[in-house]
Formats: structure tokens, sequence, C-alpha cells
């Protein structure tokens, strides 16, 4: 890498370290480390929740995708993009009159109790650390790709980086660093979009150069295979835990409804420009692995000067979703667990404090994780297959309808978990025999108990429910 | 100009003008918090 490249890489991470230590002085309380007192305006909101979402899987998944697969599978994951504008305009400006919620347990506890704040809390904090050891691996990846060091170097650096601002400044930190790699992502990804199709001579020789089917919006997908991953995008990731946060981080509803659904909407131009990358890599350079798509194009094609910047904004991409969930791990693990179950009357200086070590501890575990025990994130990551078939559409029942029915929620989660786990991972091919994935028969399973449960016995009174809402 | 062309140009400009914006929403809220 070139001198020049290397010092745009290093002013990005001194910019990121300065702004944590500034963002230090604004941390004065709980309020502050999770939700930045509030005081997220939606500009700022919108550019925190894109730069957490788009992620590694956003943009060097996408590319490696579309360099196989082209178009399809874009078209296919924009059911995310559409979820998000369908949350920012009916739940998250709802999510506003939970006065002092900070997660997704506060909100559950309101409406269906202790208990399911208590599930709510251990499995957000297992999928939150599951993600962040995920993209810690991703951060080693993106600085083996383009700089040839050691991944596990790389990881350590990265994460480094994200752990110190993260830790001193939380949220005020976390989305000060993301609105600065959010404008990153937003201005290098399509440059190198731009300069990577004028290299092969314009969107007409990318076209000419490429089968009619990477252009089509099934490709060769079958209705039911498309449809199945439609339904994976619009619910697998949908309100998780740091995004649901920064709903609650907003002043109102206004800024809320306004933020996320904005960000929704970036999603769609994000997902084709990063798509696009990879089919202009499938024909400069045909023999590479999908998955080096990105990265081959950043390091190959852009001119000295660009290539650490883009770098960086790479690296924007895959940090920012990881100083999001470790954030979210924090929060939740003091918020869900450590408060209501332990310590009831923990004042707000030690709740810091306890935030802050935990942050430093989780950031710490994710990496031992990443760098030795690959197997434990993969076990993580198995959560993620959980979210929308147990805690998702309860928790979407609930702010929508103000439903109260600790039974039913319970339950529903409970059903949602052991048909998925049962579909996925037991011992009968069961989406083979039902043409159903592990997702689609979970959320059947957690909607159709829950729905049941609530007949049942929503004249029962709340058990240990508690009051959020103004 | 073919749409697929256009739509490359204009997904580019709009992504590089939502920075701009952003950027000096940002840098106002910032310096009022």
């Amino acid at each position: 890498m070139n001198s020049i490249d290397l010092l745009g890489l290093l002013v990005y991470f001194a910019i990121l370290i300065v702004i944590g230590y500034r963002s230090a002085k604004k941390v004065s309380g709980s309020a502050d480390f999770a939700v930045a007192g509030n005081k997220i305006i939606w500009p700022v909101l919108f550019a925190t929740l894109a730069a957490s979402f788009l992620g590694g899987g956003a943009s060097m998944g996408r590319a490696g995708k579309s360099f196989d697969e082209g178009y399809a599978f874009m078209f296919a994951a924009s059911a995310f993009p559409i979820a998000t504008v369908l949350a920012g305009l009916y739940i998250a400006p709802r999510l506003k009159r939970y006065t002092n919620a900070q997660t997704v347990g506060d909100i559950m506890a309101h409406h269906f109790g202790s208990s399911a704040r208590l599930f709510t809390g251990i499995f957000s904090l297992v999928f939150c650390i599951g993600i962040l050891g995920a993209q810690a691996l991703a951060v080693g990846t993106v600085f083996h790709a383009i700089l040839g060091i050691e991944v596990s170097t790389g990881i350590l650096i990265g994460m480094a980086v994200v752990l110190l601002y993260s830790t001193v400044g939380g949220m005020w930190a976390v989305i000060q660093t993301d609105v600065v790699q959010f404008l990153m992502l937003a201005v290098f990804l399509p440059l190198t979009m731009l300069i990577g199709i004028h290299d092969l001579g314009g969107p007409a020789a990318l076209v000419e150069r490429l089968p009619e089917a990477h252009f089509s919006i099934m490709g060769d997908y079958s209705v039911g295979m498309f449809v199945s991953l439609f339904i994976a995008f619009l619910l697998g990731e949908t309100l998780v835990p740091p995004y649901t946060q920064r709903a609650l981080s907003a002043p109102d509803s206004r800024h809320a409804r306004i933020g996320y659904t904005v960000a929704g909407g970036f999603g769609f131009l994000f997902y084709f420009v990063s798509a696009t990358i990879g089919l202009i890599a499938l024909v400069l350079y045909p023999n590479i692995t999908p998955d080096q798509a990105m990265p081959t194009l950043i390091r190959d094609a852009l001119p000295i000067g660009i290539t650490g910047l883009v770098l960086a904004s790479l690296l924007a991409v895959v940090m920012s979703t990881a100083d999001s969930y470790l954030n979210s791990a924090a929060v939740i693990f003091v918020g869900d667990i450590y408060k209501p179950f332990i310590e009831p009357d923990v004042s707000d200086k030690k709740r810091l404090w306890i935030e802050r070590v935990v942050n430093l501890l989780i950031g710490i575990g994710a990496v031992i994780f990443a760098l030795y025990a690959t197997s434990i994130v993969d076990a993580l990551l198995m959560s993620y297959a959980l979210w929308a078939p147990t805690i998702l559409l309860p928790f979407v029942f609930a702010v929508l309808f103000d439903l109260r029915c600790s039974r039913s929620a319970i339950a529903a989660m409970l059903a949602g978990a052991l048909v998925t786990i049962v579909w996925k991972w037991g011992p009968f091919d069961l989406q083979a025999a039902t043409g159903l994935t592990a997702l689609i028969a979970g959320v059947i399973a957690n909607i159709a108990v829950f729905t049941l449960v609530y007949r049942l016995f929503r004249a029962a009174p709340d058990i240990g429910a508690t009051s959020h809402v103004q | 100009m073919t749409a697929y062309a256009l739509a490359l140009y204009a997904v580019s400009a709009i992504s590089v003008i939502t920075a701009v914006g952003v950027g000096i929403a940002s840098w106002r809220f910032y310096r009022d918090n």
C-alpha cells in the first residue's frame, strides 16, 4: 500500500479516537451511554442507523453474491430496507411512548412482565455478541484483503480502536463515529462503482459483457426460493436491539419516524451500489473468488490516494456495525439483567461504570472468540436464526396493539425457538419434507401460539409488568 | 443514455448529496450539543 493511502487510513483512525475522547465529556449518566440523552435528531439518527445495518454483509457480502448470481440476491435482500421503512412508519414513532426505555427488554417488560424481559435480555445479549464476533472477523478480513497483514493483527488493530471510543464515549461516541463512517461509505463506495464502470467502458459495456440473467429480478432462483429469501430478509434482522435503540435515542416520535424511514430508503441505494460493484469485479477480474470482489476492485482499480480512503470506508462499514452491537450488548446486560434481577437500586453513577466495564469485557471476549474460537462465534450466530421466530412478532404486536399478556409472549417465544431449532438443527430434513424454511416454520409457530394463548389468558393479570408509558 | 446508466449515475449523485446534507446537519447538531 502506498504511503499516502496509509496516511489516509491513519487519519481515519485518529478521527475516531478523538471523537471518543470528546464524547466522554458528554457522558454523565446511563441515559447518555445508552441512548445519547434522547437528543438524536433525524438526520443523525438516519446516518447512524444506516451505518449500523450496512455492515459487511450489505457491502462485501452483497458484492460477492452479485458476482456469483447477478442482481437477483439484491432484489430478494431488498426486503430488509422495505421492513425498515415499514418499521419507520408504524413502529419507531410508537417507541417514543415508552419513557426512559433503553432496550427492547424494557418494552417487553412493560407489556409482558419480567420473565419476558429476562428471556429477551439473555437472547439479545447472545445475539449481539455473536454479531460482534462476526464483525470482528470481518475487520481482520478487510485488513488482510487490502494490506496483506495477518487477519489476527487486523482484528486487534481495528477492534482496539472500536473498544477505545465505545467504552469511553458510549452511545454519543458510537453515533458520532457512525456519522463519520456513513459519510465515507456514502461518498466513496459510489465513487468506487463509478471508477470501475469507467474502467470497463461505461454502463453499456457492463450490460454487454454479462449474461442477461445477471440483470433479471429473480435470476436463477425458483419462485419458492426467492420468496423464502425475501421473507428471511423481511423479518430476520428487523428491529434487532441496536436498531431499536436508535429509535429510542430520538427526542420525539417525529424524529424517530423520519430517521428510520429515510435510513430504509438509503438501504435500497446502497444495496444497488454494492451489487453493481460485484458485477464490475466479475467483468474485470473473472477468476477471483466472490468474497474478494469488492476488496480487489478497491485495491486494483482505484488511483493512489483514493485507495486508502476507500479502504477506510470499507473498514467504516464493518466497524460502525461492530460498535453498535458492542454498545447494545453492554446496555442490555445492565438494563435487562443486572439492574432488574441483581441490583435493582443501583445508582446511575454505578450503572454507568458497570456499562463501561461490561462494554470493555464483552469487546475483549468477542475479540478472543474471533481470534481463537471461531466455532464459538458460529454457535452464537445461531441466535441470528432465532430473532424473528421468538421476539420480533410479540414485540411488534405489543407496540402496535398495546397487548399485555405475559403467558402468550413466553409461550410464543418458546414455541418459535423450539420449532426453529428442530427444523434447522434436528435429525430430520423438515425443510425438504414441507417446503418451509426454519424461519418461516418458527414464525408460524410463534404467531399461532401467541394468538392461541392470548385468547385463552388475556383477562389474566400481568405478571411483574413495569410501566414506561407516558 | 439507457435507463440503467441513468440509475447508476442518479444513485451515486443522490448518495453523495445525502452525505453532504447529513454532514451539514450533523455539524450543526454537534456544535449545539
